[in-house]
């Protein structure tokens, strides 16, 4: 229908349409614009250049509305430039990167149908100018919608597959397939798509490409011949690094030959010298085979010898031999002469062999001359930035070669020199920091050698060589060497001090290194540190060597004496559960307010049972393990006492607002209160009732589970839904406990939000039980008596007393057992005489209905109490076989979630309410990510294994370590454990031992525990690699032991035939315990 | 704006095989255009120099070290080539301005065939590189730059005609990059094994690299962020690569080191040489380094620089002292007509002759003088009588400010204070030196 014309311009007629995202009117109005309008709609399409913001239209709406109809707004955009320009004006105005399909469906389908409906002419240089837009950062072809567009628009007109960047940039978007390969099988683009993908230079991100080719060129969807014509050819045009590691791939996945290659040698030698060092690794045996002339030889010999990897050199050495055979030994030598002249001590010795098996002579190298580096004073930079703050640790970052956060920037790494050249300057250069954070990083097995070289090579350049040298030598490069695991890439520092050996005056290795030197072998860390040693003494390696071995043997190292931190102890703040609870005496007036406490839902790791990380400290909140459950016992009382009415009155004046309390929540919140308080406000509500206890308890779904039911629903309907749309959805259909009755019986209920976890709908269901029969009985069994939410029995006596012949809720009584503390069997005499009618059935395992509660307790007490927790680990979740004398199962309205799931786990407070005596429940797998709190390593009695095995702070580890809570056996089963399912990190370990080890206080449970793992580890059949500077660290502090002790385990294994590294160092750690 | 009237092409004949470059409208000897300029044809004597050589300046062409917004406009440009009589120089700057690459194939490279005398672009396809990274290196290569049949364009013809535009920031560096090369010094000679232990040190990052400092301790070269005494410097060290190609061939290398940090590394070929110059900063191409602009700034400088520029010649060096024996003129008028010659883009530098060489750019070369802003700017100045001498200098009524001008070649503009003598001097400088040599109304 012909848009009505209404004498207004283009713009003001079409910006009521964007507002409203109406695409069809937009098309409508575009369609039947007169020809003496197309001209004004021209320039306001040009004027405007496909930027919706520009136009500060006012969308209304939700967000998800709103960003709905912007995005069906783009599309208008979009088919303005294609209904008023030229094809390549129109490629520039479409808003490309601004169109998505998530979230309209219109927009795009009346896009692409005024595509088909164009003349052919008009649209293949429409699609060649958009797949060649320069779409780059935020502007690129993310979202895939440019390809998907474009690639219906193609088969539709039948044209070539597009060549352009921004079309290849996201090359399989819209086509059919999951995987790369079923996308490219009977694609009607191939080979085109595929051949010029490779040519666009964005392969490098398609890892399996290789992989892929190979399959379609196996299943007759490519021809190989071609693939490897274009590969051959794009390797001569400098991609990136990452595409060409991809396109040598393909000449492997191919199975290419050196006689496919056109071009041959020449051609090998060009890509050799240009392209990335994988690509060259891949073509590098092609060339060696290809060589039949003794000027290829040499010229091939040169280029590897320039290229900066090593790899290709051992490469070439390795087959020189061979292509002596071929082009003549003179070649060889020659060409092993220019592979050898380098720094690499271990490659110049490889080198030097052959050229002496080949029949030549090695040619003596010049001995290098002082260049009056040793004289120059550090270089103290001039008009020097604002140097950052200094960090001691900066050294512990720049020398770790797996730094956190990608390590320090140029920049920092320039600061850092800057300000030892400055300290040096200035006479206040020691290296105290640099040795330090070599040696932590050393046991953590983090040591970035090559960075330690860069740094000093810096320094050493800058005029630092006359203080750095010591620093350098004699203490990083000793203490690396010192023990018997060295870092690998240790060789890389001794060769880089010995490019600056010439500079130096003449001096000896330290005792380590010349130790070294000096063993039978021929490492590649040996030879430089012979060539190092030889280079300092003036002297031929050959010659140092020898008198490096007439010298006599070193006497043994003197035992150091202790420093005491055996016997270092640091006193400890009392645990929870050495602080007894004040008793809760709330007068009814005082009730709302206490209620109004911070008691929220998500505050679930704020407990004294936790220790928090430095510098995470939490505010507190209400919602710890004892509160919630004295201000019910507060409230139970007041019913009883005041009567329903005037308690509901008095609480009806509990505020849930919690004020503003910083920038981050300027306005006031409201608080969605925890299970035990929420129950106390539907109770004020009038919204509690015995009859939908049963519900909540047996036919209800969390939230979070009814919402992803309904979200899977809308998927599987391919149903258009937002997250607004969603939550008003839930809030419309779902049951809760007001509607409940209206509702349909078979639906379940569908708890509020602040009952998050099974466990804490558990607490709710107790404290309504609680509140239900308030008016009959005041008591509240289950209130802890302790910090860590335990309770005595004491305490448990005197409130069943008070309760005699009362109807007591079950849930609460069962609560009150599992909070117990162990108690004498013999006071069971004392239940004599005591009744308590249970409100809610409990039946026993045989089907026996409990009638009094008083049963529970006295077999409850009989048996002992509660048993310690025997946690097992199937796959890695925890489990258990250990049995409760009442188990909670036995109680009918025990949510059926969690009667079905033997282990049923949630995060924070709300589990260790139910079971505080269990802590170890809180952990359900040995490898989850946790929250970013810690375990509760101060929850009631010993942590467990499965808190052993995932205490993640150093915090929690001192706060254990000081109490001599950390268990050395279970630290060494979970040890075991992680080494046998290969996720011990025994470097990482070392580390955080020494560490504590030097913690004041830590040091005895800490040594016990390290003990006992070396032992266990020790006797594995696979020993790990870490092992080593574990006994390493032990060796490092036995001196501090007063009376060792010697693990069988650990002797046996040093006893053992063997001269690994480890048994070495168990050897000597062995010695010294015994001494 | 020139035009190609056929493409370049490889082909593999019975005789060996035959590169025949095409060339665009050129400039020979008496300032004639020329359409598709034949510069020289025959059998090259050394062609495992000639295909990577090629290559190489076709390398830089087609490279873009620094991600600059207008090198992402740029097409891959052609090289130029200048055929000087007995030798032919290909050249070319990568994309981003910042690296100038040339090939000289030396009379022992080329063989017996007659050089001819001219300037003109060459086109250097994709599928031409591919051919030449091809080459078997043993098969005899016929070279032809350009060509002398009469081609005549028709719809029958597969090839479309191609248009070759030099850019302008080719320009200006060609017109800049001699006068930068003239005045460095060599630092550095390496030969045989040493040039292979010098590029291994090299990181291979991408481009275009760090700023580096290259510091020779023995047979060891150490990297370092720092500019220390005795150093060369590197910056963007991955933009070396350009040499990549031809490093394995290199009998010879020497670098020369221009006082405020652009560095020249010359590569000794068997009958060539490759030069590649970078410039001082990896982010700033070469253009407004402003190295000739005080000698321009004479004002004899142009009237010296047309009256010798018949004597060149397309002469492969340009020898002063004959030049100025020539046309009766002091050494230091020469120096200046040079200067002003090669600040038009008539003259490149030979760093291993140490002598000028003569090309002309297939431009308008009034236009090249014209694009010296500052120079403009400065005249401009001395026109409008904003140049005061003083007690202690002169005072220069600047667009933005007074600026003094000191008896020691100082200024107090903050242009100075940004970039000290780093690109040349500034407009107030240069508008002073005008000032004393040509007194108002003659400039």
């Amino acid at each position: 229908m012909p848009a009505p014309d209404t004498g207004t311009s283009f713009g003001d007629r079409l910006m009521p349409l964007l507002v409203v995202g109406d695409t069809l009117g937009a098309w409508e109005l575009l369609t039947y614009l007169e020809p003496s309008e197309r001209a004004d709609a021209r320039a306001w399409v040009e004027q405007h250049r496909g930027q919706l913001d520009r136009l500060e239209l006012k969308f209304t709406g939700t967000d998800d509305e709103q960003f709905a109809t912007r995005h069906e707004a783009y599309w208008i955009l979009a088919l303005c430039a294609i209904k008023l320009l030229p094809p390549v004006a129109a490629s520039q105005l479409v808003p490309w990167p601004d169109l998505s399909a998530t979230w309209s469906w219109s927009g795009e389908e009346i896009f692409v149908q005024e595509l088909w409906d164009a003349d052919p002419a008009w649209v293949a240089p429409f699609v060649e100018a958009t797949s060649k837009l320069k779409l780059r950062g935020r502007r690129a072809n993310r979202l895939g919608t440019l390809t998907r567009v474009l690639r219906v628009v193609v088969l539709h007109h039948r044209l070539p597959c597009p060549s352009g960047q921004a079309y290849l940039a996201n090359w399989l978007s819209g086509t059919p397939g999951e995987t790369v390969v079923e996308c490219l099988t009977d694609n009607p683009l191939m080979p085109d798509l595929v051949l010029n993908f490779l040519a666009s230079g964005e392969s490098g991100s398609y890892l399996s490409l290789p992989d892929d080719i190979a399959t379609l060129v196996a299943i007759g969807q490519l021809d190989r011949a071609l693939i490897v014509n274009q590969v051959l050819t794009l390797l001569t045009t400098s991609q990136r690094p990452a595409s060409q590691r991809v396109l040598a791939r393909i000449t492997k996945q191919l199975g290419l030959k050196p006689a496919e290659i056109p071009g041959g040698l020449n051609y090998l030698l060009g890509v050799l010298a240009t392209g990335h060092g994988i690509a060259a690794g891949f073509l590098l045996p092609h060339a060696i085979e290809l060589v039949v002339e003794p000027t290829e030889l040499t010229e091939l010999a040169t280029l590897v010898a320039a290229r900066p990897e090593k790899k290709p050199k051992q490469v070439l050495l390795r087959a020189l031999t061979e292509l002596s055979d071929r082009v003549g030994s003179a070649a060889g030598i020659q060409a092993a002469e220019l592979i050898g002249a380098t720094n690499d001590a271990a490659l110049a010795e490889q080198a030097n062999k052959l050229i002496t098996r080949l029949g030549g002579t090695i040619a003596a190298t010049p001995a290098p001359t002082a260049t009056g580096l040793w004289d120059l004073a550090p270089i103290v930079p001039t008009n020097r930035r604002q140097l950052r703050e200094w960090d001691a640790s900066d050294w512990l970052t720049i020398f770790d070669a797996w730094p956190k956060f990608g390590g320090v920037s140029d920049a920092e790494f320039a600061d850092a020199i800057d300000r030892t050249l400055i300290e040096m300057s200035l006479g206040r250069f020691t290296g105290a920091e640099m040795i330090a954070a070599v040696t932590s990083l050393r046991d953590q097995s983090h040591l970035g050698i090559n960075q330690i070289a860069r740094a000093f090579t810096e320094i050493f350049l800058a005029g630092g060589l006359r203080q750095g040298w010591p620093v350098a030598l004699d203490e990083i490069a000793e203490l690396c060497c010192a023990g018997s695991s060295r870092p690998p890439t240790l060789a890389n520092l001794l060769r880089t001090l010995n490019t600056f050996a010439a500079e130096v005056p003449p001096q000896t290795l330290p005792p380590n290194l010349r130790e070294l030197a000096a063993a039978q072998g021929d490492t590649k860390v040996q030879l430089e540190a012979r060539a190092l040693g030889a280079q300092l003494a003036g002297l031929p390696v050959d010659d140092y060597l020898a008198t490096l071995r007439a010298e006599p043997p070193a006497p043994p190292k003197l035992r150091p004496t202790p420093r005491g931190l055996w016997q270092l102890t640091v006193e400890a703040p009392p645990l929870p559960g050495e602080v007894r609870v004040a008793k809760p005496l709330v007068p009814l007036t005082e009730l709302a307010p206490a209620l109004s406490g911070d008691f929220n839902c998500s505050d679930q790791d704020d407990s004294d049972c936790w220790v928090q990380r430095e510098g995470h400290e939490r505010r507190r909140s209400d919602a710890d393990l004892t509160k919630p459950d004295q201000l019910l016992a507060a409230t139970v009382a007041a019913i009883h006492r005041h009567g329903p009415q005037a308690t509901r009155q008095a609480l009806a004046e509990v505020n849930r607002w919690l004020p503003s309390t910083s920038d981050m929540f300027p306005e006031p919140r409201l608080i969605r209160p925890l299970s035990i308080v929420l129950a106390i406000d539907l109770w004020t509500a009038e919204q509690l009732c015995v009859r939908n206890l049963d519900d909540v308890a047996h036919r209800s779904v969390l939230r979070r589970d009814y919402t992803d039911q309904l979200w899977k629903e809308a998927r599987q309907s391919s149903t258009k839904i937002t997250r607004n749309e969603m939550d008003d959805l839930v809030e419309a259909t779902r049951p809760t406990l007001k509607n409940q009755r209206a509702a349909s019986a078979e639906l379940p209920l569908v708890l509020p939000g602040e009952l998050g976890s099974h466990p804490a709908t558990l607490s709710f269901l107790r404290a309504a039980e609680s509140l239900l029969l308030a008016e009959a009985n005041p008591v509240v069994l289950c209130p802890p008596t302790w910090g860590d939410g335990t309770l005595d029995f004491d305490d448990l006596l005197l409130r069943m007393q008070a309760a005699n012949g009362l109807m007591t809720s079950t849930l609460d009584l069962v609560q009150a057992l599992w909070r117990l503390r162990d108690c004498d069997r013999s006071r069971v005499a004392e239940l004599d005489g005591l009744s308590l009618p249970l409100a809610s059935g409990y039946t026993w395992a045989d089907g026996t209905s409990v009638r009094d509660g008083i049963e529970l307790v006295r077999t409850w007490a009989s048996a002992g109490g509660l048993p310690p927790l025997e946690v097992i680990e199937i796959d890695g979740h925890w489990t258990t076989p250990t049995k409760a004398p009442v188990p909670w199962e036995g109680a009918e309205l025990l949510p059926t979630a969690l009667r079905e799931d033997p282990w049923h786990w949630t995060w924070g407070v709300d589990l260790l309410r139910v079971m505080p005596r269990w802590p170890d429940r809180m952990i359900a797998h040995r490898d989850d990510t946790y929250w970013n709190g810690d375990t509760p390593v101060k929850a009631a009695g010993p942590p467990g294994l499965a808190i052993h095995s995932r205490i993640s702070s150093m915090e929690a580890y001192v706060d254990l370590t000081r109490r001599h809570r950390l268990n050395p056996e279970l630290m060494a089963i979970d040890a075991v454990n992680r080494h046998r399912t290969q996720s011990l990190h025994l470097g990482d370990t070392t580390g955080w031992l020494r560490k504590l080890f030097e913690t004041p206080g830590c040091f005895a449970n800490t040594w016990d525990s390290a003990l006992s793992m070396a032992s266990a580890l020790s006797v594995e059949d696979r020993i790990p690699s870490g092992l080593v500077q574990l006994l390493r660290l032990l060796n490092e502090y036995a001196h501090e032991v007063p009376q060792p002790i010697v693990p069988q385990q650990l002797a046996r294994f040093a006893a053992a035939k063997g001269t690994t590294k480890a048994r070495l160092e168990a050897r000597k750690l062995v010695q010294a315990l015994s001494l | 704006m020139s035009t190609y009237l056929r493409e370049s092409v490889l082909t593999n004949e019975t005789d060996g095989i035959h590169l025949a470059l095409a060339t665009a409208t050129g400039l020979a000897p008496g300032g004639l255009v020329v359409e598709s300029p034949l510069f020289f044809s025959g059998l090259v004597a050394k062609p495992q120099i000639t295909g990577p050589g090629i290559l190489a300046v076709a390398d830089v062409a087609a490279s873009r070290y620094a991600d600059l917004g207008v090198a992402a406009k740029l097409a891959s440009i052609d090289p130029v080539v200048t055929a000087g009589g007995d030798r032919l120089r290909f050249e070319s700057f990568s994309a981003c301005n910042g690296v100038y690459a040339r090939l000289d194939l030396l009379p022992a490279a080329l063989g017996e065939a007659e050089v001819g005398f001219g300037t003109t672009n060459v086109d250097i396809n994709l599928p031409l590189r591919t051919a030449l990274a091809r080459v078997n290196q043993a098969d005899p290569l016929h070279l032809s730059v350009g060509t002398s049949e009469l081609r005549v364009s028709s719809p029958s013809q597969t090839f479309v005609e191609r248009k070759v535009k030099l850019p302008e920031r080719w320009i200006r560096g060609l017109a800049e990059v001699p006068g930068l090369c003239a005045e460095m010094d060599q630092v550095c000679s390496l030969s045989g094994a040493e040039i292979a232990i010098l590029l291994a040190r090299l990181p291979r990052t991408q481009p275009p690299g760090d700023n580096l400092f290259l510091k020779r301790l023995g047979r060891t070269w150490h990297l370092s962020h720092r500019n220390l005494p005795g150093a060369i410097p590197l910056p963007g060290s991955a933009r070396l690569r350009g040499s990549d190609r031809i490093a394995r061939l290199a009998t010879k290398l020497t670098i020369h080191q221009h006082q405020f940090g652009a560095t020249a590394w010359v590569f000794h070929l068997d009958g060539a040489q490759f030069t590649l110059a970078l410039s001082p900063n990896p982010f700033r191409g070469f253009s407004g380094e402003g190295t000739l602009l005080t000698l321009l700034a004479r004002s004899d400088a142009e009237r010296t620089g047309r009256e010798i520029l018949g004597l060149l010649g397309w002469s492969p060096t340009v020898d002063a002292t004959e030049l100025a024996n020539e046309s009766g003129l002091d050494r230091a008028t020469v120096r200046g007509g040079l200067a002003w010659l090669a600040a038009s883009g008539r003259l490149g530098y030979d760093l291993v002759d140490g002598a000028w060489f003569h090309r002309e750019l297939p431009i308008d070369a009034e236009k090249v003088l014209s694009r010296n802003p500052r120079l403009t700017a400065a005249r401009r100045l001395v026109t409008a009588a904003k140049v005061h001498s003083s007690a202690d200098g002169w005072l220069v009524n600047g667009d933005h400010g007074n600026y003094r001008v000191g008896l020691d070649n100082t200024c107090t503009c903050p242009w100075v204070a940004e970039h000290g003598g780093s690109r040349g001097p500034c407009k107030h400088l240069l508008a002073v030196a005008i000032s004393l040599r040509d007194p108002i109304g003659e400039v």
